[in-house]
């Protein structure tokens, strides 16, 4: 089966050229953890996640490859850390997003889409192979709540005892 | 003799010396172009030589060095073991606290912390830990770390050529001629101590005395808590206790036949045995059989194996060369225009290896040169009449290693985290400012070996 039946649709997105600031408070209003960036022909060009915005909030020492493994030596950080955030939020959303994600198609398998879930974290943008533009999204709660409409299937198919 | 032994061997009736060239020629070329892993190439030059059939497979196993093979693995583990106890960012930490964050005095330190930790350690594993602590405390201070990353690859350079296990270079020759640790250290030691006095001094005429940051920077700095940074006390002490047997072994054993190969892979044994004793709550106990392999391979991928068969597969290449007898008639010829005098011999030995080693990778370059210095031993009188050229041979290889950001793999791994970190250290920036330097570091070095080797 095809994982198109597992994701929403109704996507919350972001634009490149908007600004980390107005992209947190989406984020915020709808309570997610990241959005899509999408363009203005509707392809997606990345990701912008609370994880990434906490990630350009570290030192590049610690992010890069090999580098510092711990910080807990530093103490009374906090202050200067507020202060990377507000210097990050008037950049616009292109320079922080990550453009390297993982995509699956509309006519990828379910069980591929879930395992990528399971390996790379939720959610999973779909878009479409030749041109690249967003369909969707594949959540850990929309894989689940898919899941639960085929068991519902299979019960009136009497393949599974119905409750 | 040799040659004429051999060439039966040889197939499609090529010249052993012909073929040797060809092979060691190819070898050089790939290694400049850095087109090819390193490993790659010498395994293949190595069996290349095989079986243009310049020696045999019996004689190619006998070519390679295991002393210092087994000498760059016990130490891989050993560092591979140790780091992750935090003992460098530690010191590092401790030393800019010591001077109250003071950037001026920190170039200076972390030049020496780096300078001592390569004497001790291999280059590149020295910069690898302190370069990321480097760039976090430049960062906290407001500071280019351009200044403090160019010193450290001068610095780690330097140190590496104080002593037997600092730097390849100085581990070949070691294991070739049978120096003790010692020996390094009471030769080239005092003339890299003298080179590192003079960095010191010009890097903070250069750049030290005129770096400043502000009072809440510093404060800042001076809020670290370095204890944090020991993940692990326990393997700390275990590894510090290693590392100074280690040490210790390499002093003493070296009068009691025991040599540093022996040394280095017996700590690395002590020190994965120590390993597999934890303490939990109070108690120790030891993991069980499963966790004990699962441990061991863990360690084992730390050391780099790349570089291991990078210097068998050398040490084959270089086997067949000298069994071509290619570097007998090259130890000829430059005797001739030395016309066997020891002083011109030893400074065209220290001069060449600067050189050479400035652009190139310098092990495969001493490996070659090794044989052919052996070659020059009835000129000399003797093969214990040579010291002074190994000397020379040693200043040259690891001082040259400074003159450009290819010149040592130490250089190269600062060079791939600055470029990380968003500051990358440009070919013609860097050589601009570290060739003239390098050149007066050999300068001194001359100078040292005139009167104290010659």
């Amino acid at each position: 089966m095809p994982c198109n039946n597992a994701m929403i649709t109704n996507v919350i997105k972001a634009h490149p050229d908007e600004t980390v600031e107005v992209v947190l408070e989406r984020l915020e209003k709808h309570s997610l953890r990241c959005l899509p960036v999408v363009n203005d022909d509707g392809v997606l060009v990345g990701i912008l996640s609370l994880k990434k915005i906490l990630e350009e909030l570290l030192p590049v020492s610690v992010t890069m490859p090999d580098g510092l493994q711990r910080l807990n030596f530093v103490v009374g950080a906090t202050p200067g850390i507020a202060k990377r955030l507000h210097k990050l939020k008037p950049v616009k959303v292109k320079e922080v997003m990550e453009e390297d994600i993982v995509v699956v198609h509309p006519e990828t398998e379910t069980w591929e889409s879930f395992r990528l879930i399971v390996n790379y974290g939720s959610p999973i943008p779909v878009v479409e192979k030749e041109t690249g533009e967003l369909v969707g999204l594949i959540s850990e709660q929309s894989a689940i709540k898919e899941m639960h409409s085929v068991i519902t299937g299979l019960e009136k198919e009497g393949e599974l005892p119905s409750k | 003799m040799v040659t004429e032994h051999l060439t039966s061997h040889v197939i499609f009736g090529i010249d052993p010396i012909v073929a040797s060239c060809a092979v060691l020629a190819a070898v050089y070329a790939l290694i400049i172009t850095e087109r090819l892993n390193q490993a790659i190439t010498a395994l293949i030059g190595a069996s290349a030589m095989i079986f243009l059939g310049v020696i045999s497979q019996h004689q190619a196993i006998d070519g390679i060095d295991f002393n210092t093979i087994f000498l760059l693995i016990g130490m891989m583990i050993i560092v591979g073991i140790m780091k992750n106890s935090g003992f460098f960012q530690f010191i590092a930490i401790l030393a800019a606290k010591s001077v109250k964050a003071n950037p001026r005095a920190l170039l200076a330190v972390l030049s020496i912390i780096t300078a001592v930790f390569s004497a001790l350690l291999d280059n590149v594993t020295t910069v690898m830990l302190i370069v990321p602590i480097t760039l976090l405390l430049t960062e906290q201070l407001k500071q280019n770390p351009y200044p403090f990353l160019f010193a450290q690859i001068f610095a780690s350079n330097v140190g590496g050529t104080a002593t037997l296990i600092g730097d390849p270079p100085n581990i070949l020759i070691g294991s070739h001629v049978g120096f003790s640790f010692m020996d390094f250290v009471v030769n080239v030691g005092p003339p890299a101590f003298i080179i590192m006095v003079f960095l010191l001094i010009f890097f903070d005429v250069l750049w030290g005395r005129k770096m400043t940051t502000s009072k809440r920077a510093r404060a800042h700095l001076l809020r670290y808590n370095p204890y944090e940074a020991l993940v692990d006390k326990q393997l700390l002490f275990k590894s510090l206790f290693v590392l100074a047997l280690v040490l210790f072994g390499f002093i003493v054993g070296h009068g009691h036949g025991y040599e540093p190969g022996t040394v280095a892979l017996g700590g690395a044994s002590l020190l994965m045995l120590l390993d597999m004793f934890k303490r939990k709550r109070g108690k120790t106990y030891i993991l069980s059989n499963p966790k004990q392999t699962h441990a061991v391979e863990h360690i084992f991928k730390e050391v780099e194996w790349d570089t291991i068969f990078f210097f068998m597969g050398l040490f084959i290449i270089v086997t067949g060369v000298e069994a071509s007898g290619i570097l007998g008639i090259m130890a000829e010829e430059m005797l001739a225009i030395t016309e066997g005098n020891m002083v011109a011999t030893g400074m065209a030995i220290l001069w060449i290896s600067t050189i050479f080693s400035a652009f190139i990778n310098n092990i495969p370059f001493v490996a070659t040169i090794i044989p052919m210095i052996d070659a020059m031993a009835p000129t000399f009188g003797g093969a214990d009449k040579l010291e002074p050229i190994w000397w020379a041979l040693s200043l040259g290889a690891c001082l040259g290693g400074n003159g450009s950001i290819v010149g040592a793999s130490a250089n190269v791994m600062v060079a791939s985290y600055a470029s990380r970190a968003g500051q990358p250290i440009s070919f013609v920036k860097f050589m601009l400012m570290a060739f003239p330097l390098m050149i007066a570091t050999v300068v001194i070095a001359t100078i040292y070996a005139y009167f104290m080797f010659f």
